[in-house]
C-alpha cells in the first residue's frame, strides 16, 4: 500500500486521479482559488462585531460553526477569531474589510491555505484515520466545523451547509505549504475505499 | 492426528496447509496456529529464554508465555508472535525461534545443567568487571544466549494506519459479561463499541458446555452477537485488543485487520491503531487460568486447564492421546468434565481438595478423582506424572495436563491510571482496585466468575453506563445461566524435591529463584520482579504474578494482600512499531513544506536541504561545478559583487494589529518599537522569562496600529504560541490582533549592489530610490504586473538588499519575474549554505549563536537592550552571572595561518593552557570558507571576547584532532560600518 506514493514527489500536489480501489468512496476536489481573510476582534468588541455583521445579513458563529451566506463563508476558530472565505475576490476587501472597521483586525489569507472539498460515501471512516474529532451525525452535522491537527497538519474543517448526514462534503482549509502532505495522508486513508482526486490538475 | 471426531467450532469442511519449521500440516479454518499443531501431535513448539528447555503450548489465548514463534518469512517475518492468538490462514509459515541447531536438538539447552550459576541476579552478580568487557563481549554473548525471535531487518512491506473512533460506551471483552453488558446499553440508543480481541465472539461461552436460557452457552453468544450487529449504534470490532487506558477516557487498541491473512487485501493496512474516546468503559475482560508451581510444570503437554478444554470444546482437539488434570477449584474441575464430554480421554483428575463438588458426575463419566498433587512430571514431551496422595505415590502415563490453580481477574487495564488491585482472599486472586474514571468493570474481570454473576454484572455495567449518559435503558433481560459449584482452595506450589518448577515460563523464574530473592533481601514485589525478571517481557506475567507473589509470602509470613502485587502498564499486549507509526514512515514520516518557488528551484537544479518540515534549496551546482564548495563560493561572489536571490517564505511572519501593538512589542523585545516610524522597519531581540535570547528578526511598522514581524525559520511557531501566551495570560488588557501570515506570503530577498537595479524593474513604477525607500524603509505597492507586494529595504547579507512579499501563490511568478529582471547583471539564485556564509562574513547571529544558553549581551546586542521600559527577560537577564566580566561573549576568530580550516564546536583556550575544562574559554559556534577574504572565519564566544580583539587563542578540537592558533577579531569581517548596506 506503502508503493502507491512512493514514487510521487512529497513536494507537489499529488496528481489529479484515482487511488487505491476501483470504487468511489471518496472524491476530494481542490476548490479554485478564491479569497480569504482572518478576522480577530478588538478587545471587547466581538459582540458589537456580530451585531454589525449580522445586520449586514451576515452571521458571525459564535462557537466552531461555518455559516453562509450572500456568498461569505465565516467559520469560528477561537473566541473572537474567524476565518472568512469567498469565491469572489472582491468580496473581502469590498465588503468584509469595511464593515469590520474599528471592531476587528482583518488580515489577507488569500493564499494562505488551498481549500478541499472532501466527500463520497465513505468519507467518514477515512478521514476517521487522521481527524481526531467525532464526525458522527449525532456530533457533528451540516455548519459544525473544527479547528484541529490531522495528520501533523494544523487546519480548519467545516461541513458544507446544504450537505446531509447520509452524504456529507467537508471543505478543508489546508495551509498551503502543508496541501502535499496533507493529500498523502487523505489518499493513503481513503485508498482502501477508492480514491478520486481532481482539481489539482498535474500535481 | 489428535483432532477429535467430531465438535469444535472449526470448520471441517474445509482443509487449511500450512507450515511450522519446514514441515507441512493441515488445518481448518477457525483455529488458531496453536490448536491447527496441536492437532498434528506438534507439541514441541518452542525453547525457553534462559535454559533452552523445551516448552509446549500452555495457554488458549494472549496469555501465551511459551508458544511464541516467528511468522511469515522474509520481510514480513514477526518475531514473537504468539501461536495461541494466530489465526490459521492457508499457506501460514511459521518457525520456532530461540533454538540452535534445531528445535528438539538445542545446544544450548546446556545452560540448564549451569543453572545454579543462573539464577536470580545472575547478571548483575557474574559480569562485574572488568567493566571493559561490558559492551565488547558481556552483552554480545548474553544477547546471542537468551532473546527471543529475530527481527524481519528489511523494511516491512505492508501499510499500517492510525484511526479515532468516539462512543458512548465501550466495551472490552465480548464473552458474557461484555455481551451482556453490550445488549444492555446498546439496546438504549447508545452509541457502542465491542471490543473483542479474538477473531470470534463469545470469550469462554465458546469453550464451555453448559446452558444460558433454553440452549448452548455458545447459541447465546451466537445470538448476541446477531442481535448487536443488527443495531446500528453498535459498532462490533472483532480482532480489536484494548491495550492501553489513557487520560481523558481515551483507550489504545490495535485491530489486526490483515494478520489473518498471507498478505493483506488490496490497499488495507495490516493493522490499524485505534484511538478510542469515550465516555464510559465497561471492562469485561474474562481471567486467566493460571498455574501450580510443581516440579516439571513446564514440560511440553503441561498446560492451564481451561486451555486443555478449550482445544477440545472449541477446535475439537485433545492436546495428548490421554490427559490428566490437576487443579484446586471448581470451574477447572469442570472444564475437565467438558474435555472428557468433547471426548478428551480423561485419565484422572488430581484434586487438591477433599470431595470436590462435581466429583460424583466425574465418576459418573468414568473419570477417576485423586486427592493430592502432582509431584513430578517425565518424559520430553510429557509421557507420565506422578501424583502424591496421603495413601502415597502413584504414577501413570498421560500426553497432557491440564493445571490450575485458580482465575485470575484480566484487571490490567485497571491499574493503566494508576490503580492497585486488592487481594480478595474468598476468590483467592487480586480484583480490581480504584478504577480510572468512566470505568466498571463486569464479570470474570471483577472477580464476578460464575457464569450467572458474569451475566448478570455485565448487563447491570451496560445499563448503568448507558443510564448514565441519560439514555432510556430497558430493563435489562438477563438470561438465566445453568448453576455451577464455584469453590476453590488456596494452592499454590508444591513443595516436593525434583527438577525445576516454574512460577515464570517465559523468563525461566522458579520457586527457587523466588526464594534466593527472599534470602538476598529481595522480598518486595517490585524488587522481586526486577531481580528475577518474573513478569517481565511479551506475557507480563499475567499467569505467572499471582503464584510468584503468593510463594513469596509463604516464606516471609506475610499473607499476600501485605506482600501486594506489581501493576500492568501500557501496552495490554505487545503493539507492532509499525501501527504506532501508522502513515508516517518514509516519505511521509513528517509533513514535507515546500517552499513558493519550489518548482523554480527544480528547475535550476537545485539540492535541497530539510529545515525543520521546510524543504530549502541549499545551493544550485552549475554544469561543471563538482563541489558544493564551489557552487557557493560562486554564489557568495554573485551577492558582494552584483545580485544574488534567495527565498526567504519559511521566516515566521506575524501580522499585529491593535492600538496597544506597538506597547506589546515594547514589553516582548529588548528594544523599543512603539517610537518606530509608521513606513520602517527595525531589528529586534526577544528573550525569555529567564534572561536568555528567544528569537530575533524584524519587525515594520505598516500603520500606526499595524506591524509585521518576522521571526527565524526554526522558531516561527513559537514565537506566535510565546505571543498568543502573552496576550492571553499576562496581558489581557492589552488591545493587539495577531494572525500568522507565514501560510500567505512568499518572500523572496534580492541582494548584491546591483539589487536596486533589479527592483526597479520589477515594481510597478514605484519610486524605490535611497531616497524614497532608504535601509529599513518598507513600501507596499505592486510588482511584476499588478501582484500586490510589501517592499522591506533589510539585509543579512550586509549588501545592499531588499526583501519582496507577495502572496504565496504568486511567488513563483516574482522569482522568475526577478530572474528575467536580474539577467543583465547576471543574477544568481542562492541557497541556505550561501546565507549563511554571507551571514557568517556580515557577522550576524544566527541558530548556531541563538542556542538557548546566549544572552542579549553574549550575543554582542547588550547595547541594544532598553533601560527606559520592562520587557520579558529583563530581570533575570541582569543576574550577576550574566554580568560577569569574562563570560563567554560574541567575537570573530580567523586562522593566524590562513590556509588553515577552522571548525565549529572547537573549545578555546590560552596558548599553552592545558586542555582541561578549568581552562575552557569558550567555544565556536559557525564557521565559514569566505570566498570574500579567501580564508576560513569563524564566530563564537569567547571569555571576556569584546575585549580582547586582536589576542591570539587555541581552537582546541580533539574530537577531530584540531589545534589551530586563531586570532580573535571583529565578528563582522565584511564591511565593518555597514556601508554597503546603506548605499
Amino acid at each position: 500500500m506503502a508503493d502507491m506514493l512512493a514514487d510521487i514527489a512529497p513536494t507537489a500536489l499529488l496528481p489529479d486521479g484515482h487511488y487505491g480501489a476501483p470504487s468511489e468512496g471518496v472524491r476530494a476536489r481542490l476548490l479554485p482559488g478564491g479569497s480569504a481573510a482572518s478576522l480577530v476582534a478588538r478587545r471587547g468588541a466581538a459582540a458589537a462585531l456580530a451585531a454589525r455583521f449580522a445586520e449586514a445579513g451576515l452571521v458571525l458563529p459564535a462557537g466552531p460553526k461555518a455559516a453562509a451566506a450572500a456568498g461569505v463563508t465565516l467559520v469560528g476558530t477561537g473566541p473572537g477569531r474567524w476565518l472568512a472565505f469567498a469565491d469572489d475576490v472582491g468580496v473581502l476587501p469590498g465588503r468584509i474589510l469595511p464593515l469590520a472597521q474599528g471592531l476587528a483586525a482583518v488580515t489577507d489569507q488569500s493564499d494562505a491555505s488551498l481549500m478541499f472539498e472532501v466527500s463520497g460515501p465513505r468519507v467518514r471512516p477515512a478521514l476517521a484515520k487522521g481527524v481526531m474529532v467525532d464526525l458522527d451525525p449525532s456530533a457533528f452535522g451540516a455548519g459544525d466545523a473544527a479547528t484541529t491537527t490531522v495528520s501533523h497538519v494544523n487546519l480548519t474543517f467545516w461541513q458544507v451547509a446544504d450537505t446531509p448526514a447520509e452524504a456529507p462534503a467537508f471543505v478543508f482549509a489546508v495551509p498551503r505549504s502543508f496541501a502535499p502532505a496533507f493529500l498523502r495522508w487523505l489518499a493513503a486513508s481513503a485508498a482502501e475505499f477508492g480514491f478520486a482526486l481532481s482539481g489539482a490538475g498535474r500535481g | 492426528m489428535s483432532r477429535l471426531l467430531h465438535g469444535g467450532l472449526v470448520d471441517r469442511s474445509r482443509t487449511l496447509s500450512f507450515s511450522f519449521d519446514g514441515a507441512t500440516y493441515r488445518g481448518h479454518p477457525g483455529d488458531t496456529l496453536a490448536s491447527a499443531l496441536l492437532a498434528n501431535d506438534v507439541r514441541l513448539v518452542g525453547r525457553s529464554f534462559k535454559y533452552h528447555r523445551p516448552r509446549g503450548i500452555v495457554s488458549a489465548g494472549s496469555e501465551e508465555p511459551n508458544a511464541l514463534v516467528e511468522l511469515r518469512m522474509g520481510a514480513r517475518r514477526e518475531p514473537n508472535t504468539r501461536a495461541t492468538t494466530v489465526e490459521l490462514y492457508g499457506g501460514l509459515i511459521a518457525a520456532s525461534q530461540n533454538r540452535w541447531p534445531s528445535l528438539a536438538f538445542d545446544l544450548m539447552s546446556a545452560n540448564q545443567w549451569l543453572s545454579p550459576f543462573l539464577g536470580a541476579g545472575f547478571y548483575y552478580k557474574t559480569f562485574m568487571w572488568p567493566s571493559a568487557l561490558w559492551e565488547k563481549l558481556y552483552e554480545p554473548v548474553i544477547r546471542r544466549a537468551a532473546g527471543l525471535g529475530r527481527a524481519a531487518g528489511r523494511p516491512d512491506p505492508d501499510h499500517y494506519e492510525k484511526a479515532n473512533a468516539f462512543c458512548d460506551v465501550l466495551v472490552v471483552g465480548s464473552g458474557a459479561a461484555g455481551l451482556a453488558a453490550a445488549l444492555a446499553a446498546g439496546r438504549s440508543g447508545a452509541r457502542v463499541i465491542l471490543a473483542e480481541e479474538d477473531f470470534r465472539l463469545g470469550g469462554r461461552l465458546l469453550s464451555e458446555f453448559t446452558n444460558i436460557g433454553d440452549g448452548p452457552a455458545r447459541d447465546f453468544a451466537a445470538a448476541a452477537e446477531a442481535e448487536l450487529a443488527g443495531l446500528p449504534n453498535v459498532r462490533i470490532m472483532a480482532r480489536t485488543t484494548v491495550f492501553g487506558a489513557y487520560d481523558g477516557s481515551t483507550y489504545g487498541a490495535v485491530e489486526r485487520v490483515g494478520d489473518h491473512l498471507a498478505v493483506p487485501a488490496p490497499f488495507a493496512p495490516r493493522q490499524r491503531l485505534w484511538r478510542i474516546v469515550t465516555q464510559r468503559c465497561v471492562l469485561a475482560a474474562g481471567a486467566f487460568d493460571r498455574p501450580i508451581v510443581f516440579p516439571g510444570n513446564d514440560r511440553p503437554g503441561v498446560m492451564s486447564a481451561l486451555a486443555l478444554a478449550t482445544y477440545a470444546t472449541r477446535y475439537g482437539v485433545s492436546a495428548g492421546q490421554t490427559a490428566a488434570f490437576f487443579v484446586n477449584n471448581d470451574h477447572a474441575f469442570a472444564a475437565a468434565l467438558d474435555a472428557a464430554d468433547a471426548g478428551v480421554e480423561v485419565e484422572a483428575i488430581v484434586d487438591v481438595r477433599p470431595d470436590p463438588a462435581l466429583a460424583a458426575r466425574a465418576e459418573a463419566l468414568g473419570v477417576r478423582v485423586i486427592q493430592g498433587e502432582v509431584v513430578a512430571t517425565s518424559g520430553k514431551r510429557l509421557s507420565s506424572v506422578t501424583v502424591r496422595t496421603a495413601k502415597g505415590s502413584e504414577t501413570f502415563k498421560v500426553e497432557a495436563l491440564g493445571v490450575s490453580g485458580g482465575a485470575t481477574p484480566n484487571l490490567n487495564l485497571t491499574t493503566h491510571m494508576g490503580g492497585r488491585p486488592t487481594y480478595d482472599e474468598a476468590l483467592c486472586a487480586f480484583v480490581p482496585g480504584a478504577l480510572p474514571p468512566g470505568m466498571t468493570v463486569a464479570g470474570a474481570a471483577a472477580g464476578a466468575f460464575p457464569l450467572q454473576e458474569c451475566l448478570d454484572t455485565g448487563a447491570r455495567a451496560g445499563a448503568a453506563a448507558a443510564s448514565d449518559l441519560g439514555f432510556a435503558v430497558p430493563r435489562p433481560d438477563v438470561p438465566r445461566a445453568e448453576g455451577a459449584p464455584a469453590g476453590i482452595s488456596a494452592f499454590w506450589h508444591v513443595e516436593a524435591p525434583g527438577g525445576f518448577a516454574f512460577v515464570d515460563l517465559q523468563n525461566d523464574v522458579t520457586a527457587k529463584d523466588v526464594a534466593l530473592a527472599h534470602k538476598e533481601g529481595y522480598r518486595a514485589v517490585e524488587l522481586l520482579k526486577r531481580y528475577t525478571t518474573l513478569g517481565m517481557a511479551t506475557d507480563q506475567g499475567k499467569t505467572s504474578n499471582t503464584a510468584g507473589l503468593a510463594i513469596m509470602a509463604h516464606l516471609t509470613g506475610r499473607s499476600i494482600a501485605e506482600t501486594g502485587v506489581t501493576v500492568f502498564r501500557p501496552p495490554y499486549t505487545p503493539v507492532a512499531m509499525g501501527a504506532l507509526a501508522g502513515h508516517h514512515r518514509g516519505k511521509d514520516f513528517r509533513p514535507t513544506r515546500p517552499t513558493p518557488t519550489h518548482r523554480w528551484a527544480q528547475e535550476q537544479g537545485a539540492v535541497f536541504v530539510e529545515a525543520g518540515f521546510w524543504l530549502r534549496a541549499q545551493y544550485f551546482p552549475q554544469p561543471g561545478e563538482n563541489d558544493w564548495l564551489t557552487s557557493v563560493n560562486r554564489e557568495v561572489k554573485a551577492v558582494r559583487e552584483s545580485v544574488g536571490v534567495v527565498d526567504a517564505s519559511t521566516f515566521g511572519k506575524i501580522d499585529l494589529q491593535g492600538p496597544d501593538a506597538g506597547r506589546f512589542l515594547d514589553r516582548v523585545y529588548i528594544n523599543t518599537f512603539s517610537t518606530l516610524a509608521v513606513g520602517k522597519a527595525r531589528y529586534g531581540v526577544m528573550l525569555r522569562e529567564d534572561g536568555i535570547v528567544m528569537d530575533d528578526g524584524t519587525s515594520a511598522r505598516l500603520a500606526d496600529d499595524h506591524y509585521v514581524m518576522t521571526t527565524t525559520t526554526a522558531n516561527a511557531a513559537k514565537v506566535y504560541q510565546h505571543l498568543e501566551f502573552c496576550l492571553q495570560v499576562l496581558w489581557p488588557d492589552l488591545d493587539v490582533q495577531l494572525a500568522s501570515i507565514t501560510e500567505h506570503y512568499a518572500q523572496i530577498a534580492v541582494s548584491g549592489p546591483r539589487s536596486r537595479d533589479v527592483l526597479v524593474k520589477v515594481v510597478d513604477g514605484a519610486d524605490v530610490s535611497n531616497a524614497a525607500l532608504p535601509f529599513m524603509g518598507v513600501l507596499e505597492t505592486t510588482v511584476a504586473g499588478g501582484i500586490p507586494a510589501r517592499i522591506f529595504r533589510l539585509s543579512f547579507s550586509g549588501e545592499l538588499g531588499y526583501e519582496i512579499a507577495v502572496p504565496s501563490g504568486r511567488g513563483e511568478a516574482l522569482i522568475r519575474a526577478i530572474m528575467e529582471a536580474g539577467a543583465p547583471y547576471g543574477i544568481t539564485p542562492y541557497g541556505t549554505e550561501t546565507l549563511g556564509v554571507l551571514r557568517i562574513e556580515k557577522g550576524h547571529v544566527s541558530g548556531n549563536e541563538l542556542n538557548g544558553q546566549t544572552s542579549a549581551r553574549d550575543l554582542g546586542l547588550g547595547k541594544m537592550a532598553s533601560t527606559k521600559k520592562d520587557y520579558i527577560g529583563r530581570v533575570l537577564a541582569g543576574r550577576p552571572a550574566f554580568l560577569e566580566e569574562d563570560r563567554p561573549i560574541f567575537v570573530g576568530f580567523r586562522p593566524l595561518d590562513r590556509t588553515q580550516r577552522l571548525r565549529a564546536g572547537a573549545h578555546f583556550l590560552a596558548v599553552g593552557a592545558e586542555p582541561t575544562t578549568a581552562n575552557d574559554e569558550g567555544y565556536m559556534t559557525s564557521v565559514a570558507f569566505s570566498p570574500t577574504l579567501g580564508h576560513s572565519i569563524g564566530l563564537g564566544f569567547l571569555r571576556n571576547g569584546q575585549k580582547r580583539i586582536g589576542e591570539t587563542v587555541r581552537a582546541y578540537d580533539p574530537v577531530r584532532g584540531g589545534d589551530i592558533a586563531v586570532e580573535v577579531c571583529d565578528p563582522a569581517f565584511v564591511d565593518p560600518q555597514g556601508e554597503k548596506q546603506r548605499g
